[in-house]
């Protein structure tokens, strides 16, 4: 009896042993990264969680609509550069946007926002026309992507494609949208919003003109652009039984938005909704231990 | 590597009373900018009026001829780092922090610091001032400029001004506000301790 109750302790040995030895390999999960539609300075603000991730042993892929500035070696790109005329077909060759701003004043750059939308739909249908583009989606697996929030909602969809949970990463404040999509309190009628250069003591106008623009961003959204990309997920990936990205970005798993309460109004936030506001300042300050010896050092002076 | 070392001489010679980091981010095109006479001349005009400090200009468009002794013009600069690293913190006069890289370590001894960024109020740029306790003066161009702009006035780390106006001296004035009032940094330098503290927790 002994011996059977000392022969399965050293089975469960053995056997914790070999887990804790393959569990490197366990853990690391397929991550994708998804700023098609984003400038430098939007992967500037998230790469310090990219390489954290590849540095913890997960297999981050970086998939960017521009040309890379920096690279780490154990992120694998998929860039502007490995798709046939991608500049030129987003029609990023003339985008200027100080030229409209000086030439046409304020108003006119206002509505670069329906210009990111048209942007949205078409990197859409570049990447799923793209042959480089669709054997790196056909030949891939992923668990999780991470989107840049700024119309990339071609992720949503190809997240559904790879099964994948997906988080939504805003580089710069909530945009109008985010209340409606992921279901939390719109704070419009009484805090500017990002989109528009309203006044913090906003007027009654611009109370009510700031509420309604943030159901008019949502309505465009899914009466627009997402009905324009179900038909492309269909058509180009054959994926007949997916369900409407309407529904897909309702199931969410987090969303990070860089903002902190300290530069900007203080918002109610669901546990969702993460504020990672700084993540990129902080990349010569890691561990945080440091950051408040800084302070220290701060306070000194 | 080349143009680094270029930045690094360019403070070491002389003597400035600090440095001003101007930048328009990475979608406004110099080229544009500098097709504009009246917007270009006001620039240099201010930075001539403040010839005691040094100017660090991220700036490729065509080749300005009267530029000022005291300006330094680059395609890129690691900007968190021109933010952040020209005082390094350090104990006992050595520096300790870790960083990116040591090019970055060697170019910025402790002496000069960063008093003033110039900005378009890209997003990232704000939150690295805050983080670096650098005031800005905020000259919104387009998207969330303009509610980062109006939100660092609300704070009172910055001072906004309109690009539309600044032919008549209306930059030289906020430049010489912004590096000679204290009350900018020591608000900016709140916001960074407010951060902290809740990261920290």
């Amino acid at each position: 009896m002994s011996k059977v109750f000392l022969s399965q302790r050293y089975l469960i040995f053995f056997v914790s042993l070999l887990l804790l030895s393959v569990s490197n390999e366990v853990f690391g999960k397929n991550i994708l990264f998804f700023f098609g539609l984003a400038s430098q300075s939007h992967r500037m603000a998230v790469w310090p969680l990219v390489e954290t991730l590849a540095e913890k042993g997960h297999n981050v892929t970086f998939f960017f609509g521009s040309t890379p500035k920096f690279t780490h070696p154990q992120v694998v790109e998929f860039s502007a550069n490995d798709m046939v005329n991608f500049a030129e077909r987003m029609g990023l060759r003339d985008f200027d946007m100080l030229g409209r701003r000086l030439i046409h004043g304020k108003s006119n750059v206002e509505t670069v926002w329906n210009d990111f939308l048209d942007m949205g739909a078409r990197l859409c249908d570049i990447i799923l026309s793209d042959p480089n583009a669709l054997r790196f989606i056909n030949s891939s697996h992923f668990d999780l992507l991470i989107i840049d929030s700024i119309f990339n909602d071609c992720g949503i969809g190809l997240a559904y494609k790879f099964r994948a949970k997906h988080i939504i990463y805003s580089t710069t404040a909530a945009y109008m949208w985010f209340p409606e999509a992921y279901g939390y309190l719109d704070e419009s009628s009484y805090y500017p919003s990002v989109q528009y250069s309203y006044p913090l003591e906003m007027s009654f106008y611009q109370r009510c003109l700031n509420s309604l623009r943030s159901l008019y961003w949502q309505f465009l959204r899914t009466q627009y652009l997402f009905p324009k990309l179900d038909k492309l997920f269909a058509d180009k990936l054959e994926l007949k039984n997916m369900p409407p990205l309407e529904d897909l970005e309702k199931n969410v798993s987090l969303v990070f938005v860089q903002r902190h309460f300290s530069e900007e109004v203080p918002r109610a936030l669901p546990p969702l909704v993460v504020n990672v506001g700084g993540l990129h300042t902080f990349v010569d300050a890691k561990p945080l231990t440091q950051v408040s010896y800084k302070q220290h050092i701060f306070l000194k002076n | 590597m080349n143009s680094f070392q270029d930045i690094e001489q360019f403070i070491q010679n002389g003597t400035s009373e600090g440095i001003i980091y101007v930048s328009f981010g990475s979608i406004a095109r110099m080229n544009t900018f500098s097709g504009q006479v009246d917007l270009l001349d006001a620039f240099i005009r201010a930075f001539r009026s403040i010839p005691n400090f040094k100017i660090l200009w991220k700036y490729d468009g065509k080749e300005i001829e009267n530029m000022p002794p005291n300006v330094k013009i680059a395609p890129w600069f690691p900007q968190n780092d021109v933010l952040g690293k020209v005082q390094p913190y350090h104990t006992n006069n050595t520096i300790i922090h870790s960083i990116t890289s040591n090019q970055l370590l060697l170019m910025f001894p402790a002496n000069p610091k960063t008093k003033a960024f110039i900005s378009h109020g890209g997003h990232g740029g704000y939150q690295e001032a805050v983080y670096h306790g650098v005031p800005l003066v905020v000259i919104p161009l387009f998207a969330d400029q303009y509610y980062n702009a109006l939100m660092a006035e609300a704070k009172k780390i910055a001072i906004m001004l309109n690009i539309d106006y600044l032919t008549n001296g209306e930059l030289e004035n906020a430049m010489q506000d912004i590096v000679t009032d204290p009350r900018y940094v020591i608000l900016c330098r709140r916001k960074f301790y407010l951060r902290m503290a809740q990261y920290n927790a």
